[in-house]
């Protein structure tokens, strides 16, 4: 009797996961029309080579993101390292698919501090400029920013003033703006807005690129492999169709790559909010 | 059959007719309807244009020209590429706070800042793509930087379609570029709704100036039309008014109408107004369709607004009820029509039965009516008669057809006393021909009853005149020699036995004249019979001519003839003179040559007679014995040698 109730509850355990479509949830890197469109032309692609819907997921915040992942309302995440740490951390179903590539090709990206290039940093005048930051779970947010400031002006984060502002573009426009004087974003975004004269201060080194990670507790074996192999045979001229984020290839993930960052997310006590208004 | 096919067919086409014509009235009603609620959609959204107009107006003059703003698209007409990249960091910073307290507030869409040269300077909706060229595929930036003036309308790009406010920068007479201040159709649907009964509203874009000219990435921002494929809608997932539209079950239903409705694509693609009904049920649908055209005049989109409208229901119905109606009138109609057709037909069957016993009848049939005015004739009486029916209707026949005795008034007349005291006459009367001859007819005049009341007369009548004649012609040969219309033997011996008698009573003598023509035999045979007729013809003549008016001349056959001549007197001698003087008269009559033919066949012939007579004056002979002694007489001159009288 118990194992028949197992097998009952299994089969229904199955039949809820076929019933719904298969969601995609992926960082808020910039607005959600902007990340619809980037997104968008890759889902439809899966969608026609796994033959099932795939409901596009926008959420403001990564803990958010992250914590539908362990509640497996997520099937497919699209992830920068910090985040995918975090998650992995805790949740042992997930796991890095595909790193996408930056402009030029490189396995990896960057993180850089930027300012407005009108504007004149003195940080002896100013000890406590005001930084604009992503948001607590992301790469180059609060731990990649800390140290780039750290490492540059030879100053530190928590004596400043600084905010999370969600997505990098945000990060990139309110410096341009003037709200902030500094900030914190990944490297392709700094280029991206230097016709706004937003210019680079200073970068990191090499960091693993962002990653496609699936769910092996919602996904079935032949669905991750599917989605692997689609996206690895995907022709150059459809994926540069796609996303800028996602245009310049992809290669199969390696989860060695997020051993050093690892280190880095333990050293830093990461603050969850600013302490800027 | 005829009938009923006919019937039938009638009743179809009319049906046919009379649906036809419901469905137009019904059409030209919800006409009515439709183009009230299309007018209301395109006064509202000419309303809500205008009125952002003037508030985008308002907001270009008072924030953007600006001395600061001014200054920095001064700096950017001559800076390099970098120079230009801080310039435009510069100008978001400048007018950010703008945009993003008041603009967005407004409803903006796009600020968009283009250079003198039509490129897209500083997208505050997109910052951080610029430099691209627009001149050529946004005619609202090259007419603002060409042609230096505002413009206003609907149009494409290479972002977002919307519904633009373009105007030129000019400060000092130095042309900075432009700046276009762009709605979402969100904010026109907005601002719609308020004025709208309808608060359901889709913007239907072509696809010629939404996805297929907008950045190849930004194409995700629509999805096509559920009415239309060659029409997109912003999609659902961007515009939470338009999710919020499509997904409403009222724009589902609509919408798959729509789909099914036969001549929707060929509407869409004219670029008019128009609305489209629908009544599902008890449900009454509208969707009203406003064209939109683009700032170069080419169609664009269409504001389309879903809506339930009951005042549909009820027009459907009203005209659903007058089609039944008009089935029920006109299938009565027609079967009505039918009987109507089989009782004329039967009608018509039996009136030519009777115009052919009429008219074919050799009786002469008259309808006169009160007034004595014939108002039928049929062909008989019209050839009796003389008359063409054209010429006799209408004719009072009272004076003009019935010949009367000259005192004899209308009211005694015969045949108008039929009418009058409804009572049928027969009768021999006397008609006049249109010629003015005269006829005897035998008639009958039956009074024509109508609803208990006279209101004419049938004469029938047939022409006896001929008839009457011969009966008077047979009398007369009863009497007559044919030959010579002398009496014959028959009435000689009448006449004689009453003369008979009456010498008898009188005493007075009369005499018979035995006459027996000489020779008649050779003629006969030598001239033959007709010129032995005419000479026999002849001598009746002479012998009329000859005698009294009172006397008694006759033919016994072939030449024999006997003459009785009264009275002669009481006195026998006088009357045996007398007798001789007259049998001697006859003789010399009769002696007088004969001439026969004309001309060249002319010839006389001379003709003796022997005359024997007697007297009587009693009846002691009887009419046999007279007459046999006469002809003794006349035997005994023909003896002695013909051509003398003997008396006895």
């Amino acid at each position: 009797m118990k194992s028949f109730v197992m097998v009952l509850l299994l089969l229904s355990s199955m039949v809820w996961v076929d019933a719904r479509p298969l969601i995609f949830a992926p960082l808020p890197l910039s607005n959600t029309q902007r990340v619809f469109e980037d997104f968008s032309p890759m889902i439809h692609y899966l969608e026609k080579h796994l033959g099932e819907r795939i409901e596009f997921h926008y959420e403001k915040q990564y803990d958010t993101i992250v914590r539908l992942f362990q509640e497996n309302k997520i099937d497919i995440a699209y992830f920068d390292p910090l985040p995918f740490i975090a998650l992995h951390k805790t949740f042992q179903g997930a796991k890095p698919l595909i790193t996408f590539h930056e402009s030029g090709g490189t396995h990896g990206y960057r993180c850089v501090l930027v300012k407005f290039a009108g504007d004149k940093i003195d940080v002896n005048h100013s000890p406590r400029m005001k930084v604009a930051l992503t948001q607590p779970l992301s790469t180059c947010g609060y731990i990649k920013t800390k140290f780039l400031l750290k490492e540059y002006y030879g100053k530190e984060l928590d004596n400043m003033l600084f905010s999370y502002l969600g997505k990098h573009d945000e990060v990139a426009l309110s410096v341009i703006r003037g709200d902030f004087l500094v900030g914190g974003v990944k490297e392709s975004v700094a280029h991206e807005y230097a016709t706004l004269g937003l210019e680079i201060i200073t970068s990191t080194k090499m960091l693993p690129g962002f990653t496609l990670v699936v769910n092996t507790q919602t996904l079935t074996q032949a669905q991750i492999e599917t989605i692997k192999h689609t996206l690895l045979s995907t022709p150059k001229e459809v994926y540069q169709t796609w996303g800028k984020e996602l245009s310049y290839g992809m290669s199969e993930a390696n989860a060695t790559l997020f051993d050093a960052l690892s280190h880095d997310a333990l050293e830093f006590n990461v603050p969850p909010h600013g302490n800027y208004p | 059959m005829k009938y009923f096919i006919l019937c039938l067919s009638l009743g179809i086409v009319l049906m046919g007719t009379f649906m036809r014509y419901v469905h137009l009235e019904e059409e030209k009603e919800k006409n009515i309807i439709l183009s009230h609620e299309n007018k209301i959609l395109s006064v509202s959204y000419q309303a809500v244009t205008n009125m952002y107009h003037v508030s985008i107006e308002n907001y270009f003059k008072r924030m953007i020209l600006q001395e600061a703003v001014l200054d920095i698209l001064h700096q950017a007409k001559h800076a390099n590429d970098s120079e230009k990249a801080v310039l435009r960091g510069m100008l978001y910073r400048k007018i950010y706070p703008l945009y993003a307290s008041e603009l967005k507030t407004l409803g903006i869409r796009q600020l968009h800042f283009h250079t003198p040269k039509g490129e897209s300077f500083l997208r505050f909706h997109k910052p951080a793509e610029n430099g691209d060229s627009l001149i050529d595929i946004r005619p609202s930036i090259r007419i603002a930087n060409t042609q230096k003036k505002n413009v206003m309308g609907f149009e494409g790009g290479r972002v977002y379609p919307g519904f633009r406010y373009v105007f030129p920068i000019i400060d000092n007479g130095v042309h900075l570029g432009s700046i276009e201040i762009s709605l979402s159709f969100e904010s026109i649907e907005l601002e719609l709704s308020k004025l709208l009964t309808c608060k359901n509203s889709v913007l239907l874009m072509k696809k010629e100036i939404t996805s297929d000219m907008v950045f190849s990435h930004h194409a995700q921002y629509f999805m096509t039309s559920q009415i239309s494929e060659h029409f997109v809608t912003e999609n659902e997932k961007l515009s939470i008014l338009t999710a919020k539209s499509i997904e409403s079950p009222l724009v589902k239903r609509i919408n798959t109408l729509l789909k099914a409705s036969p001549n929707i694509e060929i509407k869409l693609q004219k670029g008019k107004n128009f609305s489209v009904p629908f009544v599902d049920g008890t449900d009454g649908y509208i969707a009203n369709f406003h064209a939109i055209y683009d700032i170069s005049g080419q169609f664009a989109a269409y504001a389309v607004t879903y809506g339930y409208l009951d005042e549909l229901v009820f027009v459907h119905k009203k005209y659903f009820l007058a089609n039944v109606l008009g089935f029920i009138f006109i299938f009565s109609s027609s079967v009505g029509f039918f009987l109507v057709l089989q009782n004329r037909k039967k009608a018509l069957h039996e009136k030519r039965r009777f115009e052919t016993i009429v008219n074919k009848t050799i009786n002469g049939i008259l309808l006169i009516d009160v007034k004595g005015e014939i108002v039928f004739i049929n062909d008989a009486a019209c050839q009796i008669l003389g008359y063409h029916p054209s010429e006799i209707i209408g004719l009072e026949s009272h004076t003009k057809i019935h010949v009367h005795e000259d005192t004899q008034s209308a009211n005694n007349c015969v045949i108008l006393k039929t009418i009058s005291h409804q009572q049928s006459y027969v009768g021999e009367e006397v008609f006049r021909k249109k010629s003015g001859e005269r006829i005897t007819v035998h008639l009958n005049a039956t009074p024509f009853i109508e609803d208990q009341k006279a209101i004419g007369s049938i004469v029938i009548f047939r022409d006896i005149t001929s008839e009457k004649h011969d009966k008077e012609t047979i009398e007369h040969l009863a009497y007559y020699d044919a030959l010579t219309d002398l009496p014959n033997r028959k009435l000689l011996l009448d006449r004689l036995s009453s003369t008979l008698a009456h010498t008898h009573r009188s005493h007075e003598f009369g005499a018979i004249l035995f006459l027996d023509l000489d020779n008649f035999k050779i003629i006969n045979d030598t001239k033959g019979h007709n010129i032995g007729d005419l000479l026999l013809k002849e001598v009746a003549q002479r012998l009329k001519k000859t005698l009294r008016e009172c006397d008694t001349v006759s033919r016994l056959g072939g030449d024999e003839f006997v003459i009785l001549i009264t009275p002669l007197g009481l006195e026998k001698e006088k009357a045996h003179a007398e007798l001789s003087h007259i049998a001697t008269k006859i003789l010399h009559a009769l002696n007088q040559p004969y001439r026969f033919g004309t001309f060249k066949h002319a010839f006389t012939h001379t003709c003796s007679v022997s005359i024997g007579g007697v007297l009587f004056c009693d009846s002691s002979m009887s009419v046999d014995e007279i007459l046999k002694k006469a002809d003794g007489a006349m035997y005994e001159v023909k003896n002695g040698g013909k051509n003398a009288v003997k008396i006895i």
